[in-house]
């Protein structure tokens, strides 16, 4: 049962609050939170059974994939803890954030059923309810980003719409031409069914994993596919692009890739090198469309593609040590960007804009937003101690180890990709020098001389997330041993030398 | 399977004619009669939960498409094919000569294998779970549609 | 079946083409019906056998329409509300972001 709660909760929630608003305004703002915290506390308590082996399965109905089935393993909870802590944090967020936006429990409901569709995602043992779970969370998603429902909203929104639902109609036909080379949907028995079906020898089965690449590809908004992303993240309302940025590109994009090419395919030399090079070409290209912004969410919306790039990077070598590294960044990403997207949110609450030549010596007016940006923009630069440090460093130590124990013949990639993560972790460094130094220090402007900081509720997500951040950067021993490693030994018996 | 194939090239034709088309209640009716098209050939097919699931799609879809036309504008000027004769004949030939190749050349290809499954009833589940989809999208529907979207506008 | 196939197919890049080329608002929503269609007839033809329709393939035929015909939905309200805020429903007039 207990996988069902993580549908159960949000969809009760949305429920809850759609009855309850009409009569108590305040209904959204206590049951989303509610409802997220709980779900997140949930999640944690599964920590301990997981690391002892155990997995937790749910199935209701037919066989698959005409009923209902959940399974958790130490990769799915992985996701799931991630989730679950970043919409917590937002929905906190939002309480007070969402007080500029007309119809507060639409928002609520919606983004109940964002959480409920990447839950699903998350949890799906066969490839109809993932896909079920990308739909849902889509929908809601398509919505959120409308929310405001003015020029640019409706505009990024559309465009998002119509790339998506391409995507996912690619998706489908994929899974349409596995099953009919496979004979099933489920995912455990894919991996054996796909193997006596020939593998990548058989034409069809290519074609569908092209299908995949471009699908999953653009929800993960890799380079040749990211042309949505900068509108949708920085348009959308900022509680809804901390979520967007920090865990839905992954879930919908990047999780879902992880579980064609490891859990059913299984990585082959080329899918190895395809994912390295899509990996190096967003860190290079993204770095530098990043460097060239001026709108401070824009700015971290090119920022999150680059930094999709080096979790691509890592899963692409395919070795355990590159999947720890891959999965690690993948958290750390999570804190660290969704806390920057809160920190421009709040700029924005407090002075009106986000443009970065209009800003600037926020620090002595803003405290907190200030300290919370410097930590996150450590982190996201790879300062030690702090987490985003280990995870890239992992990420290069892997690549240089692969020149060793890789496919033979990539030695050469390896050492190229290895330096391009360097590159572009100094670039990284140069965008948040640019994003600190225009909006934090230097002169502050006349016009923002009666700043002041934001209310205590938005403040304090920021402060958990940068204590995260901290924490996890620290204790990072403690994090890989309970939590990555049960995820790591998912993928890596499908990875390279598994 | 042949009669399916005919259909399925009037189902292009249609398509076309939907997309070419100026005038946008024509090319609505146009992606209409493609749907029962679509309809028939599930039917044919013995596709009863597909069929019924077409009826759904054109019987929503259509009358929706109907009043979005009429909210926004009932030209596409961006389309170059005005209800021309001679236009429509030409996609018809076009399409004819695709469906006579195709018939001609599926002697040529080796057949897929054939996975055996077995043929189950609609399920009660996958109706839950096409209700949640449905239910997300009527909430993002009821989002959108607000008129003033922040406060202190307008 | 493999002309059938090669037919979903097509019927599935016309929709593409409409979606790409188009530059109506309901042109684009029209195109992704066409696909949202052709994806459908995907899963009837290859569960296709003597006796009928296999239940699983029926299910996921389902699913994309189901899963299309929600995402029209939304397109379509979102492009009323487009047409009302540009006053027009050509694409390549919307485009107030940059990039």
């Amino acid at each position: 049962m207990l996988p069902l709660l993580f549908v159960v909760i949000p969809l009760g929630a949305a429920l809850v609050i759609f009855l309850l608003s009409r009569v108590w305004e305040r209904a959204g703002d206590l049951f989303a939170n509610l409802a997220t915290l709980s779900l997140f506390v949930i999640s944690l308590t599964l920590v301990g059974p997981i690391l002892r082996g155990d997995t937790f399965a749910y199935n209701l109905g037919a066989t698959s994939p005409l009923g209902i089935h959940f399974t958790i393993d130490g990769l799915s909870l992985l996701m799931l803890i991630t989730i679950n802590l970043l919409c917590f944090m937002s929905s906190l967020y939002s309480v007070n954030y969402m007080e500029r936006y007309t119809a507060k429990p639409r928002y609520y409901i919606l983004l109940m059923l964002m959480i409920m569709g990447m839950n699903v995602v998350v949890l799906g043992a066969d490839l109809v309810n993932l896909y079920i779970g990308v739909e849902i969370a889509a929908i809601a998603c398509y919505a959120l980003i409308a929310f405001g429902v003015e020029h640019e909203y409706l505009e990024a929104s559309f465009k998002y719409q119509i790339m998506g639902t391409v995507a996912t109609l690619c998706i489908l036909l994929g899974i349409a031409l596995i099953y009919r080379t496979a004979g099933t949907l489920n995912i455990v028995e894919l991996y054996d069914a796909v193997a006596a079906a020939g593998g990548m020898g058989n034409p069809i089965l290519v074609f569908s994993s092209v299908l995949f690449l471009g699908g999953f590809g653009l929800k993960a908004a890799y380079i040749p596919f990211h042309a949505w992303l900068p509108d949708a993240h920085s348009t959308a309302p900022t509680p809804v692009s901390a979520i967007l940025s920090g865990v839905f590109i992954k879930v919908v994009g990047l999780y879902c890739m992880i579980k064609v090419f490891f859990s059913i395919i299984g990585l082959t030399p080329a899918f190895s090198m395809v994912l390295m090079v899509l990996g190096a070409i967003s860190i290079i290209v993204a770095v530098l469309l990043a460097l060239a912004q001026w709108d401070s969410k824009r700015l971290l919306a090119y920022s999150s593609i680059e930094q999709m790039g080096f979790i691509l990077l890592g899963i692409g070598i395919g070795t355990p040590l590159g999947i720890l590294g891959a999965l690690f960044h993948l958290i750390n990403h999570a804190t660290f960007k969704s806390l920057l997207f809160l920190d421009a949110g709040s700029v924005e609450t407090a002075t009106g804009t986000r443009d970065l030549k209009e800003l600037g010596g926020l620090n002595q007016r803003m405290p907190v937003t200030g300290v919370t940006t410097a930590i996150a923009s450590f982190s996201i630069s790879g300062f030690p101690p702090f987490n985003g440090f280990w995870s890239k460093l992992i990420i290069i130590i892997a690549l240089v180890q692969a020149i060793g124990i890789g496919y033979p013949g990539f030695a050469p990639a390896y050492i190229t990709f290895a330096v391009i993560a360097l590159v572009g972790s100094i670039l990284t460094m140069a965008v948040f020098l640019k994003l600190e130094r225009h909006i934090f220090f230097g002169s502050l402007p006349e016009k923002l001389a009666k700043v002041r900081e934001v209310p205590w509720l938005m403040c304090a997500p920021m402060i958990i997330l940068a204590a995260v951040c901290i924490g996890v950067g620290i204790a990072f021993p403690w994090v890989i041993g309970n939590l990555l490693d049960p995820a790591v030994g998912v993928l890596s018996v499908f990875g390279l030398g598994g | 399977m042949v009669a399916v194939n005919v259909l399925l090239g009037l189902m292009i034709l249609a398509g076309l004619v939907a997309l070419e088309m100026r005038n946008l209640r024509v090319a609505i009716y146009s992606l209409g009669a493609g749907g029962v098209l679509f309809i028939v050939i599930s039917f044919l097919m013995g596709a009863l939960e597909v069929g019924i699931g077409g009826v759904i799609l054109v019987a929503i879809l259509i009358p929706l498409l109907i009043w979005a036309v009429g909210r926004t504008t009932g030209e596409d000027t961006t389309a170059r094919m005005r209800l021309e004769v001679n236009e429509i004949f030409v996609l018809i030939s076009i399409v004819a000569f695709i469906v006579v190749l195709l018939v001609v050349i599926i002697p040529l290809f080796p057949e897929l294998p054939s996975v055996p499954e077995a043929v189950e009833g609609p399920m009660g589940l996958s109706i839950l779970r096409e209700v949640l989809v449905l239910l997300a999208a009527l909430a993002g529907v009821w989002a959108v549609l607000r008129l003033v979207g922040r406060r202190g506008d307008k | 079946m493999i002309a059938t196939y090669t037919l979903c197919a097509i019927l599935f890049l016309v929709g593409l083409y409409g979606v790409v080329r188009r530059k109506n608002l309901i042109k684009v929503i029209i195109g992704i019906a066409i696909m949202v269609q052709s994806v459908g007839l995907v899963f009837v033809v290859l569960g296709y056998s003597e006796g009928g329709v296999g239940g699983i393939s029926q299910t996921m035929g389902l699913v994309a329409l189901i899963g299309g015909l929600a995402v029209m939905t939304l397109m379509i309200a979102t492009s009323i509300r487009l047409h009302q805020k540009y006053g027009t429903s050509d694409i390549s007039e919307i485009r107030r972001l940059k990039g």
